[in-house]
């Protein structure tokens, strides 16, 4: 035999397969279909009391990391230009005080 | 790319450019006219100078403007000084300066007067102004 079976037609066979099984099977395999699908329900979906931690994709995580990193970073430039600033504010004062800056320095 | 992803990661990147690009250095010939007015004094080093140095004095001269001229002066005739000054003597004239301010008013006149006597009889003495010293 020569002819090999391409997925469309591995499809129609188990379709038609489907269709000839009897009722008890198809219920069967209806219910353990559901059963794992439940298995797999999104977090929050079943109880909303709790949190699974465990359930997380590493994609949402990823996406906390980047959030984290972007707040840090901000954070930090923020604070890295508010101390320049600060320090060049009294740094003016005293350059351009009464009093001359050696009394300061020494 | 999913938006959400999409936005986070230009976000950060624009962060990261916004971040950097105040401490990208600047060449003397592009400052404003305004600021090498202000900085004048350090116009032959400022070139060599770091970055984080250079952003530190534009921010001395963005000031400069609301000065008095008494205050621009001054400004001028210490900056050169100043520039020469180890960050850790900086650090000690600031925290003499804020411990003066603190002192009471009639007690800080009193400081003045002392000084600026002491300021005349050196210039008295030398025949010029009084000028800022060089750094120890």
């Amino acid at each position: 035999m020569t002819d090999y079976l391409n997925s469309d037609a591995i499809r129609q066979l188990l379709n038609r397969s489907a269709g000839q099984l009897d009722p008890s099977t198809l219920a069967g395999l209806r219910q353990a279909r559901e059963q794992a699908l439940l298995r797999h329900a999104p977090v929050g979906a079943g109880s909303q009391t709790r949190w699974h931690f465990g359930a997380w994709r590493p994609a949402a995580a990823t996406w906390v990391a980047t959030l984290l990193l972007a707040v840090c970073l901000f954070g930090g430039i923020t604070y890295y230009w508010q101390q320049t600033r600060d320090s060049s504010e009294i740094d003016l004062a005293i350059l351009t005080d009464e009093m001359p800056v050696d009394v300061y320095v020494n | 790319m999913r938006p959400f992803r999409r936005s986070i990661l230009f976000a950060t990147a624009a962060l990261l450019i916004c971040g950097a690009a105040p401490a990208f250095a600047k060449p003397w010939t592009e400052l404003t006219a305004g600021q090498r007015e202000a900085l004048a004094p350090l116009a032959k080093e400022w070139d060599a100078l770091p970055e984080k140095k250079q952003h530190y004095y534009l921010n001395l001269a963005r000031r400069y403007p609301s000065l008095t001229v008494a205050g621009k002066q001054r400004l001028h005739e210490r900056l050169d000084y100043w520039s020469k000054l180890t960050p850790e003597q900086r650090e000690q004239a600031r925290q003499k300066y804020k411990a003066f301010k603190k002192v009471p008013a009639d007690q800080r006149e009193q400081v003045k007067k002392m000084v600026r006597d002491r300021e005349a009889q050196k210039s008295a003495s030398s025949g010029v102004p009084p000028a800022a010293p060089a750094p120890k």
